[in-house]
């Protein structure tokens, strides 16, 4: 059968293509197909020299940890010897320190002792991308309830709680330890700022954001910070209060945020001062390629 | 192995279409009339078909589409179909047929090729 009344465009005369037509195409597919190759080239370069800037940071990242770890380890030798002849001067020479060399030796000493506790928390801190665990599938309920046993005890102590609204609870993949350790540096953080005289009330809560991830809150109910000093709370060495006042060196909310970042994730704050503070830490469900 | 059929008598525009096409993982599969089309449809269920509308024959490009559109074992086969006429009727009874994308001759090997991306991906006209 022929094309037929019942064929709606039998009556359309299609010409085959002509030879200007075919040349015209060929040209252009010339064209299209060496600018397809120039765009993969130059694709492939940038893939390369991606590759080289990322080897070399991951290179100097690596120098600059074992530095990190070796000078915060030989710099507490010295402190060490200078305790050491502290108590020897003090032990020896008695009589001839009376009561204000004494009491600047003590001095010395307390400053001594701040020292080490830094290098101890900047060894600390280095040492978080070199003791990592495997990324595992981890039922966060029982990480967070298992690292806060200790801070949640404390806050009974004191007359106070800390409640775990852990609902939904989300397993996640993560570096559970890293992880546990961070809730548990969020909490007590919550119970040593805590307002004189008032029972701590810590909470934990967890929900899944618009975008699929978990945000975690760990409020308090204690002094609080003014939202100003929000970008120094997580620098290393940081501390909105003289030292004496609250014990530390300033490194437990930056540990913070370097494990909340190792995971992906993001850490926050909002408070104002008196008022109490909340922290939010957004993880993400499952971890990309895993991070140096 | 990512199949597209190119369904046109002219065997130049075929071959043509072909080229601009071929890509590593992708087969292009020929066929010159409606019939042949059916025929391999069922035979290959290719991912994608490009298909004129005016053939020569019992089956045009629109009775084809319309054919593979209805049966369940190929419904989800893509199809554009390719006319040389700017005729709105064309385009309606196309999309009756259950065509998924229109497509203009001549054509420049970039918009083929960008067409036949955006069918495949789902993002039928830019």
């Amino acid at each position: 059968m022929t094309q037929g009344a019942d064929n709606p465009h039998c009556g359309v005369e299609e010409k085959s293509l002509t030879k200007k037509q075919v040349l015209k195409y060929a040209e252009d597919l010339a064209v299209l197909f060496r600018a397809e190759k120039n765009q993969r080239l130059r694709l492939e370069e940038s893939n390369a020299q991606l590759k080289k800037y990322a080897e070399d940071l991951r290179l100097s990242h690596q120098e600059l940890q074992d530095f990190l770890l070796t000078a915060s380890h030989d710099l507490q030798e010295p402190l060490r010897k200078a305790v050491t002849f502290g108590d020897l001067l003090k032990t020896r020479f008695r009589q001839q320190l009376g009561p204000a060399g004494f009491e600047y030796i003590d001095r010395l000493a307390g400053a001594v002792q701040r020292m080490q506790r830094l290098l101890d928390d900047l060894s600390a801190y280095s040492r978080l991308t070199i003791e990592t665990h495997p990324r595992a599938p981890a039922n966060m309920g029982e990480v967070i309830s298992d690292a806060v046993a200790g801070v949640k005890s404390q806050a009974e102590a004191l007359g106070g709680s800390l409640k775990l609204e852990i609902q939904p609870n989300p397993v996640l993949e993560v570096d559970a330890p890293q992880i546990g350790q961070m809730f548990k540096c969020l909490v007590a953080n919550g119970l040593k700022f805590r307002k004189r005289g008032v029972p701590p009330e810590l909470v934990i809560r967890s929900r899944r954001t618009d975008d699929g991830k978990w945000e975690f809150t760990v409020r308090d109910n204690g002094i609080g910070f003014e939202e100003k000093y929000l970008d120094r709370i997580f620098k290393p060495f940081e501390r909105l209060h003289p030292s004496g006042e609250y014990d530390g060196a300033g490194m437990g909310l930056t540990v913070c945020r370097k494990i909340v970042e190792r995971h992906g994730g993001e850490i926050t704050a909002k408070s104002s001062a008196g008022n109490g503070a909340a922290f939010f830490v957004v993880l993400p469900e499952k971890q990309s390629p895993p991070r140096s | 192995m990512e199949k597209i059929l190119v369904v046109d008598n002219d065997k130049e525009v075929r071959e043509l279409v072909e080229v601009t096409l071929a890509a590593p993982g992708r087969r292009v599969l020929h066929a010159e009339s409606g019939k042949m089309a059916i025929e391999m449809t069922l035979d290959q269920k290719p991912d994608l078909i490009i298909m004129d509308i005016v053939m020569p024959g019992e089956i045009n490009g629109i009775e084809a589409t319309r054919f593979i559109k209805k049966r369940q074992e190929t419904k989800d086969v893509k199809i554009i179909l390719l006319t040389a006429k700017v005729d709105p009727s064309f385009k309606k009874q196309g999309a009756e047929a259950g065509a998924d994308n229109f497509f203009l001759k001549p054509f420049s090997p970039r918009e083929l090729k960008e067409k036949v991306e955006r069918t495949l991906n789902n993002f039928p006209d830019a």
